[in-house]
């Protein structure tokens, strides 16, 4: 029961950290909220399902498929980018303007998504037969195997983008000071705007992947994620990819241990309340480094 | 500049109030006349209802006749309910079409969207009125219901749900009826099945404790149970937020040794239910309500997964008696889709509506609350007996509530079948 | 064309600025006028939604634009004001005289424990904490089953009425909600107006800064998030009459969110700006009705033209005692044609 309950968790956790990664990368560079950034967790699930019907339904089909996705999201927020939240850090506007525009694409696409597809819960074909196996008590399925696997893989060929390439260096130097980067010759536009491509493309690859999981694709699926996504990257740290992936981890298993043993009705009650108190006494996050501010 | 503002906003307060005394001198008469026995619509509705038909009736008898009697439709059309709502639109659609076709007494038809918020529905609800409603087809969904059937009951406008539920929609309100079971008579009614049949012992029960409809079931079921000796050894929650992962509230289950798992739940999260529980190796046998129909036409789903499901639904998709079939076929050539319950609902609604009148000197000028009168008697009256796609011989009781008789349906190689 | 524009623009803002108060009055009394001409109930109740709505706005305004503390949970106070007021409206029959009061402290006493555990934590951590308060207090709305109603909510919570008169009529609604906007907005900005506001306005510029020259940045901090659920809690309370209803769905995290665009899409720390953003927020959806189910689509766009247009919010760029003394300085030059002193009014 109780280490079923944890790999439950764990399954849960994964998509929480799938869509915090790309989540954290752009709140550690532009410290903005994307609201948008859990539309593009939808939106690439509903168009890899439009791939498939349109190449085949086999595993080729859901690669291309996936690429498909991958393209389709990322080139939208990159274009989001340089349409519109661009425009609006060059006009000077505050990082909460960029907010309330993020929230707008989010309504965008979330009733796009509605409109284009009907509302009506699909499903998704799961071309990967892979089944199950066991370890002791508990039901592991191969899928949840391979969703983990990609979600640390994808944290660390990410960390290393930023840790370790110019492209990562010019992303740290932006989110230190953006005027500065600016005149140090970094691009920063465009950096920003890989930034928003990287980010949506992980978000869409997660929603292929918990969408095929879960074999279901439904028009609420994004609204709930946003939040936990949110959470769990403030409770790794900011902008700590390895810290994103562990929140997304803890608020998993925290809500399924919550939901078996005292009351699935309060779980996400109890989970925020568990965050609120470590965002409290714990202010920089489990990874994060803690700052201090001068005048 | 100080003294200045504080002066102004002792002037604005003043007057505020002062208008604010007055108007409740004013608002005191039409409440009055309202809570008389013969309500007037004192508002601007009806001076909005009368004044179209006006110009028509100069044109002579005739088409006074053909003048269309105005409905009102309130559902979610966007938003994450809208697939209840966009149903019981279009299935409404087709019923006023066919009707008009006929020749005859004439519908015409307005849905608005209430995105499955109360704030919003009310909007609606007031927005249709302005435009002349005649009589309310909504809400589509509970929680709105409740805030605009007070509404409509003040102003005496019929009101007529398709599915709005919960007994709170109805209580107390003698212009408001619904086309779907009660919750708690379909929570009573699953539990009353189960101990009959002997279709378990142990009963795990998971529900949206999020969705009124399913609470309403869900408490009703829990005490009839208790009462009935059945034995509900886990009871899990889950949320619209939380309804793609299953596997707790399960394990939950396998654990206590359920075996079989009351759903008091709409058809999407049903179907991960299932899907989640054969990943897990556990072959409980699941029971379901009304809203578990629709989970065979769900695109690309398995429907081995749901062998063996048994459940009380009034509308089945794929049954075969004429009329059903030719509205899914109807409903598929304009939309493309299986209808669900909700369209069935709408569909049954307007022609309820449609049965009422029928026989009835009904013209469209008529008053909202004239109407309201007339189609109470029609519908409480012992001799007004329906047959729809929803059931077979519905009445209704004074309390709005619906009588008929669940079908308790079990499904085999993929179709229904009737269980008794 | 565009600098003409601009310069109309800007020609506005100065007239706006120097007769402020005669705009605020002016605009009051058409909004005391606006019944007589739309006078549907359709209408009526539209108003009396941008008047609550812009209660809302203009107390999470005080928390976010002027403190500079970004709430996602301001929806949790609405919330719990609407709850108390709908309990104590149908179990003990109260009055409005004391349901309302009710509704404030309720919501005060709540974001007073929430604030004095977490007002410390630096601003984007209480972005998350506030959403996180919002979500549990939904959470237990629907749980607590015997007290709330669950998801069934509370109805037939009493009309309003008062020392016997009928208020619940569709004009005396719109004009209790006006009284209570207007009180909302007079206690804020003489709030903000006295020492406590520029105490208020330096914690927001530099929190160390105004530390350091004595201002006890926690107390302030907590006053102003207690003050600013209050009234939430008002706006919340006069809701559950209005309505008649309350259930938890209309208290989420999602409206949170629609309140605080209404916030920034105003302009951030402008009460005009604030209202303004509240009326198109809640009249924009009422006017799409006609597209049915294009209209959350088009909401989303409006929202993303209108931050690209204006990035800092309609009136938000606008300090209007800035451009007060600006005007006052520009007199001044254009009487003693004083050219030196060009550089300073620039």
């Amino acid at each position: 029961m109780l280490f079923q309950q944890l790999i439950n968790g764990l399954t849960i956790g994964t998509a929480y950290a799938l869509v915090t990664i790309g989540f954290t990368m752009i709140y550690g560079v532009l410290e903005l909220t994307n609201f948008a950034h859990s539309s593009y967790y939808m939106l690439g699930a509903y168009l890899c399902v439009s791939f498939m019907n349109l190449i085949g339904l086999d595993v080729l089909g859901f690669l291309l498929g996936t690429i498909g996705a991958i393209l389709v999201c990322g080139t939208i927020s990159a274009l989001t980018d340089k349409l519109a939240l661009g425009v609006i850090r060059k006009r000077g506007g505050a990082a909460i303007s960029a907010l309330l525009c993020t929230i707008g694409i989010q309504t965008v696409i979330n009733n796009a998504i509605i409109l284009g597809y009907g509302s009506e819960t699909r499903q998704f074909i799961n071309v990967f037969n892979l089944g199950r196996f066991k370890i002791g008590p508990a039901t592991v399925s191969w899928m949840q195997v391979i969703i983990a696997t990609v979600a640390i893989l994808i944290m660390l060929l990410l960390t290393f983008i930023i840790r370790r390439t110019k492209f990562g260096a010019g992303m740290r130097a932006i989110s230190q000071n953006q005027r500065a980067a600016q005149m140090m010759g970094v691009k920063v536009n465009k950096i920003i705007q890989w930034t928003f491509f990287i980010s949506a493309s992980v978000s869409a690859l997660s929603g292929v992947l918990i969408g095929m999981y879960y074999r279901t694709l439904e028009v609420n699926m994004a609204t709930v994620v946003g939040s936990k996504a949110f959470a769990a990257a403030l409770l790794g740290g900011i902008g700590e990819l390895p810290g994103a992936v562990i929140g997304g981890f803890v608020i998993g298993v925290l809500e399924s241990f919550v939901a078996g043993y005292v009351s699935s009705g309060y779980r996400d009650a109890i989970a925020f309340a568990v965050l609120i108190v470590v965002l409290v006494v714990r202010p920089q996050g489990i990874l994060g480094k803690k700052i201090h501010h001068k005048v | 500049m100080r003294r200045k503002n504080y002066f102004t906003f002792v002037v604005a307060l003043v007057l505020c109030l002062a208008l604010l005394v007055g108007c409740s001198g004013q608002a005191e008469k039409p409440t009055d006349t309202s809570g008389s026995a013969a309500p007037v619509d004192t508002d601007g509705g009806k001076s909005d209802v009368t004044e179209p038909s006006a110009p028509v009736d100069t044109d002579g008898g005739k088409s006074a006749d053909t003048a269309p009697i105005k409905l009102g439709g309130i559902g979610p059309l966007t938003g994450g309910a809208a697939v209840y709502g966009i149903a019981a639109a279009n299935g409404a659609k087709i019923a006023v079409d066919e009707i008009n076709a006929l020749g005859g007494m004439q519908f015409e038809l307005k849905f608005e969207d209430d995105e499955h918020d109360a704030e919003k529905s009310v909007n609606a609800y007031n927005a249709l009125k302005d435009w002349g409603m005649q009589i309310l087809v909504g809400t589509v969904t509970t929680t709105p219901g409740i805030a605009v059937t007070t509404e409509s009951f003040s102003d005496r406008i019929f009101t007529l749900t398709p599915s709005a539920s919960s007994p709170a929609v109805i209580e107390g309100k003698d212009n408001v009826f619904q086309m779907c079971f009660t919750d708690p008579n379909q929570g009573i009614a699953s539990a009353q099945y189960i101990q009959e049949k002997q279709l378990g012992t142990k009963v795990a029960i998971i529900y949206n404790n999020a969705d009124a409809y399913s609470t309403g079931i869900y408490e009703k079921f829990a005490s009839e149970a208790k009462a009935k000796n059945l034995e509900v050894v886990s009871t899990t929650t889950f949320t619209d937020d939380t309804a793609n992962d299953f596997s707790v509230q399960l394990t939950e289950a396998q654990k206590a040794g359920a075996d079989l798992i009351f759903l008091p739940i709409y058809y999407q999260p049903a179907s991960l239910i299932l899907a989640q529980a054969k990943a897990m190796d556990y072959k409980p046998a699941f029971f379901g309500v009304d809203g578990m129909d629709g989970i065979l036409t769900m695109e690309n789903f398995d429907t081995a997964l749901a062998e063996g499901v048994m459940l009380l639904t009034p509308f089945a998709a794929d049954a075969t008696d004429e009329r059903t079939v030719a509205f899914v076929k109807k409903y598929d050539e304009l939309y493309k889709e299986v209808p669900n319950q909700f369209a069935a609902d709408g569909y049954d609604v307007v022609y309820a509506i449609y049965e009422a009148l029928k026989d009835k000197d009904v013209k469209a000028e008529m008053s909202p609350s004239d109407l309201c009168d007339l189609l109470i008697e029609a519908f409480t009256s012992e001799s007004f007996v329906f047959n729809g796609l929803t059931g077979e011989n519905m009445t209704w009781a004074k309390s709005g509530e619906v009588a008929k008789a669940p079908k308790g349906m079990v499904i085999e190689n993929g179709v229904y079948v009737g269980m008794d | 064309m565009k600098k003409l524009f601009s310069k109309s623009i800007k020609r506005i803002i100065e007239k706006w600025a120097v007769n402020e108060w005669k705009v605020a009055f002016s605009c009051l009394i058409i909004a005391l006028a606006l019944p007589i001409v739309l006078n549907t109930r359709y209408l009526l109740s539209v108003m009396t939604i941008c008047c609550v709505n812009s209660i809302l706005a203009v107390s999470l305004n005080m928390l976010t634009g002027y403190l500079g503390i970004t709430s996602l949970g301001h929806a949790a106070f609405y919330g719990l004001g609407a709850y108390t007021a709908a309990i104590l409206g149908t179990r003990f029959e109260l009055n409005i005289i004391v349901t309302l009061p009710a509704g404030m402290i309720i919501a005060g006493i709540a974001a007073f424990l929430l604030g004095l555990a977490a007002i410390r934590a630096p601003s984007r951590h209480l972005a998350i904490i506030t959403l996180g308060f919002c979500e549990i207090v939904k959470i237990v709305e629907l749980n607590w089953f015997s007290f709330t109603g669950g998801a069934n909510g509370i109805h037939s919570v009493p009309r309003i009425s008062l020392l016997g008169w009928d208020l619940s009529g569709k004009y005396a609604k719109y004009y209790l909600a006006l009284f209570l906007l207007i009180l909302t907005i007079s206690t804020i900005s003489l709030i903000m107006h006295s020492k406590i506001g520029r105490a208020i306005y330096s914690i927001r510029d530099n929190e160390i800064a105004a530390e350091s020259m004595g201002v006890n940045v926690f107390s302030y901090k907590l006053f102003v998030f207690t003050f600013s659920a209050m009234f939430a809690g008002l706006a919340g309370a006069f809701y559950a009459h209005h309505f008649s209803y309350v259930s938890p769905l209309s208290f989420t995290f999602e409206q949170s969110i629609v309140l605080l665009s209404m916030v920034i899409l105003g302009g951030i720390g402008s009460m005009p700006g604030t209202i303004i953003g509240a009326i198109i927020l809640s009249l924009l959806p009422e006017l799409l009705r006609d597209f049915t189910t294009w209209r959350q689509v088009i909401y989303g766009a409006i929202i993303v033209i209108l931050m690209v247009a204006r990035p800092s919010g309609m009136l938000g760029k606008y300090n209007f005692k800035h451009i007060r003394q600006q005007v006052k300085y520009s007199k001044l030059l254009t009487k003693n044609e004083n050219k030196p002193l060009e550089k300073m009014t620039g």
